[in-house]
């Protein structure tokens, strides 16, 4: 069955490498470039995975995820951010809003396609 | 799909460049601090992301170098390995290795493919066989000691509710952390939180396998380093209860007791924030067109022009009311002015640093031992300048280190070091900033000098020149000293296409040389400020400027007291007699005999204070300098002017000229 994963940067290099390379893999993959785009997408379709930026304009990574929480069809997703983010306080903030994982950035494609495998059951 | 790869191609060849001169500046860095931890981060961040992005956009040859290196600099990480001036070499070698594939599109030439070869040899060798660095017992920044064989790890895991919520997907954590080793599980007493247990894996897999096994929970768990051995093997516990440099552990009580006591070294392992701690301080940076700034600074140039125009019509009362607004204004583009000016001010500094590897890479040729120092190189210069400036100087060094310093048998001969110097130090001085390059070598040979100028004909050999005269002789064109222009001298530039460029910069360049104790090149060069705060005022029916910096009062002074003092030339001025300049003299400006007081200006340029004279101080402007090109040419006092709002030009007053005046009476 196919998987479905929403991918949120704002720097548009990066989202494309990271759809990119997710779409290689056979994972069905919807794109935004900003909070406000990515609830878009919340439309009632079905989402497996989010995959966001930390650093955005206007609504940022864990502004998105209480969003995304609030809506009681999408609050049991697993979300992970991006960031090179390292502060103590905001990854707890995070670990409270009930984001899955804090990945640093840089990050290896291979690391991301191993966390996403094994959060969604590819297989 | 095809069009965005190749544009997002384009932006990865980029920032692969920049990545590339970061990795070569800390690797020469590295050199000379081989402990420096955080430089070993760097080094091993920049090959990590090189390779990781690399191969996304087709440049499998570079993936496959920065991989290499990468396992090197992992090594080097973890204690394996440590850094010396082989490993540096292959280090700056791979870095020019990979520059050439970006520019080739990743396609391997034939002269790459020898280099490439070789490089893959000598990283081979070096993979294996490390040498194993000894302990050092001084306090780092806490580091995973070297997994050199099997420890004991202990895990324990202390689940919460929130890995429901944050849904985390436990099914494949504890296989991954299984698949490491032998590995024994041990729920702690029934009272406890039946949720919690320990887990105790013998591994020789590093620290960094473990934490990606538990990357999910890594929040809920405690990861530590208990032995060196099995605690689980007899027969391994009891080598080591009886072997006396270890502590006994006793492993009967390793399941009941609380298992803290035993742990032998409680390493806190590099944590996410300490591993991570570079990449939020890198710079971020943009690329910009350099065209796009010179637009850029085209208006801000008119912006300013304008503003000290509506500055000058403003002063009519009648605009009273909305002061404050032009005011505003008026700060405002000065700000902007600054900020946009900065934009293109560079460190000679960037410069510099490429020159460490050229003295290193041309000591080595020549069999020299050469140490390049750098002062001051903080100071900044227009981007455009410090361009031109890089071949000029990179060949006042080559000739430094071709003819200038001696090998280091000579040098001991002659009771000098074995290591020749080369210093670079620039600072600021006025207007003008200065870039001086000395070494300590062997000077110039003012013999050799004058005969081969007799020899290419460039003076008679009768005439008499003093050393000074005859140190400029290699300034001339056509004037070149060795036999055989060698090849890190090159062919066909001399010192005189040197002088040329630096004076294209509207600079100068001077040269002092002693023999057998080494030469100094001076090269002075206009800051590039185009816009400058001044001080306006008027004499006669001449406006002037002096930069606003350099002027530390304004008064009034009576006439009286300026006839009194007017044989000595100066003027008393807070206890103190300075240099009085009369500027009416100077440019034969009429005086106005009726005023009783005239208003004075004091100047002060590194505590080198003198005052003159003016018919009205009009107050600060801000002026766009614009050259007067040959018809100012002269005189020294004035080269450059501004364009007043009412179209009349004020000329800027050359402090530096008035000074050596005041020096010569």
């Amino acid at each position: 069955m196919e998987k479905t994963i929403l991918v949120i940067d704002d720097f548009e290099n990066s989202l494309f490498v990271t759809a990119f390379t997710l779409q290689n893999k056979g994972y069905k993959v919807l794109k935004a470039n900003s909070g406000q785009k990515a609830i878009e997408h919340l439309n009632g379709q079905k989402i497996d995975l989010i995959i966001t930026d930390y650093n955005m304009p206007q609504m940022n990574g864990l502004e998105l995820v209480e969003k995304v929480k609030q809506d009681a069809r999408y609050n049991r997703l697993p979300i992970f951010v991006l960031s090179t983010e390292i502060r103590e306080e905001i990854k707890s903030n995070a670990r409270k809003l009930g984001v899955t994982l804090w990945i640093k950035k840089p990050f290896k494609m291979e690391q991301l396609l191993n966390y996403v495998e094994k959060t969604i059951n590819i297989y | 799909m095809e069009d965005q790869l190749l544009q997002f191609k384009q932006k990865y060849v980029e920032e692969a460049a920049r990545l590339l001169e970061d990795l070569e500046r800390d690797a020469m860095l590295l050199e000379n601090n081989t402990e420096d931890i955080e430089l070993i981060e760097n080094v091993f961040r920049c090959m990590h992301t090189l390779k990781g992005t690399s191969s996304m956009y087709g440049f499998d040859n570079i993936a496959e170098i920065t991989h290499h290196l990468e396992n090197i600099y992992d090594l080097v990480r973890y204690n394996e390995l440590s850094i010396n001036s082989q490993l540096i070499e292959i280090t700056l070698i791979s870095a020019d290795y990979v520059k050439s594939l970006l520019n080739a599109n990743d396609k391997v030439s034939d002269e790459n493919l020898v280099v490439y070869k070789k490089l893959v040899a000598s990283i081979q060798k070096i993979l294996d066989n490390p040498e194993i660095k000894k302990e050092t017992k001084t306090e780092r920044k806490k580091r995973v000691v070297p997994d050199t064989g099997f420890v004991t790890w202990q895990i324990t895991f202390n689940p919460e509710e929130s890995i429901i919520t944050r849904r985390i997907n436990l099914i494949y954590t504890f296989g991954d952390l299984f698949a490491l080793g032998n590995y024994h599980i041990i729920q702690n007493e029934p009272f406890e939180d039946t949720t919690k247990f320990t887990i105790f894996v013998y591994t020789d897999k590093p620290y960094s396998d473990i934490e990606d096994a538990l990357i999910f929970i890594m929040d809920y768990c405690k990861i530590t380093r208990i032995a060196n051995f099995d605690i689980f093997d007899d027969e391994a516990l009891l080598k080591h209860k009886t072997s006396a440099s270890n502590p006994t552990v006793e492993v009967a009580n390793v399941i009941d007791n609380d298992v803290d006591d035993y742990i032998l070294e409680e390493q806190n392992f590099l944590t996410d924030g300490d591993r991570s701690k570079n990449t939020n301080i890198s710079k971020v940076r943009i690329g910009v067109e350099a065209a796009k700034l010179d637009e850029l600074m085209y208006l801000v140039s008119e912006l300013i022009t304008s503003n000290s125009q509506l500055v000058l019509a403003s002063k009519n009362p009648v605009y009273d009311p909305i002061r404050p607004i032009f005011e505003k204004i008026d700060k405002l583009s000065k700000l902007f002015r600054n900020n946009t000016l900065s934009l293109r001010l560079v460190p000679i500094n960037e410069m510099v640093i490429r020159f460490q590897r050229l003295v290193r890479s041309l000591a080595n040729q020549l069999g020299k031992e050469v140490e390049l120092i750098t002062q001051g190189t903080e100071t900044e210069l227009d981007k455009s300048t410090i361009d031109a400036l890089a071949d000029p100087l990179m060949h006042i060094i080559r000739n430094s280190l071709d003819h200038g310093i001696e090998t280091p048998e000579e040098r001991e001969e002659n009771n000098k070091l074995r290591k020749g110097t080369i210093k670079i130090t620039s600072y600021l001085s006025g207007n003008f900033v200065f870039i001086q390059i000395q070494d300590d070598g062997k000077g110039l040979d003012t013999e050799k000098i004058r005969s081969k100028a007799i020899e290419k004909g460039l003076i008679s050999e009768h005439a008499q020149l003093s050393e000074k005269e005859i140190h400029e002789l290699i300034f001339k064109p056509g004037f070149s000293t060795s036999e055989t222009v060698t090849q890190v001298s090159g062919r066909g530039v001399g010192m005189d296409v040197v002088r040329k460029s630096i004076s294209e910069l509207r600079g100068e360049i001077e040269i002092s040389s002693e023999k057998g104790l080494g030469t100094i090149f001076t090269i002075k060069l206009h800051q590039t400020i185009a816009i400058l705060d001044t001080m306006l005022f008027q004499i006669g029916d001449m406006f002037f400027m002096v930069p606003l910096s350099d002027v530390e009062e304004c008064r009034l002074v009576e006439h009286s007291e300026l006839e009194l003092r007017k044989n000595s030339n100066t003027v008393e001025y807070s206890d103190h007699l300075i240099p009085y300049v009369d500027l009416y003299k100077l440019f034969k400006l009429p005086k106005n005999e009726n005023a009783k007081n005239l208003k004075m200006l004091v100047i002060n340029r590194q505590d080198n204070y003198f005052a003159f004279a003016a018919d009205r101080i009009i107050g600060e402007h801000q002026a766009v300098l614009k050259t007067l090109g040959e018809a100012a040419k002269k005189q020294s006092f004035i080269s450059v002017a501004s364009v007043l709002g009412d179209g009349n030009l004020a000329y800027l007053l050359d402090l530096t000229s008035i000074d050596n005046l005041i020096q010569i009476n």
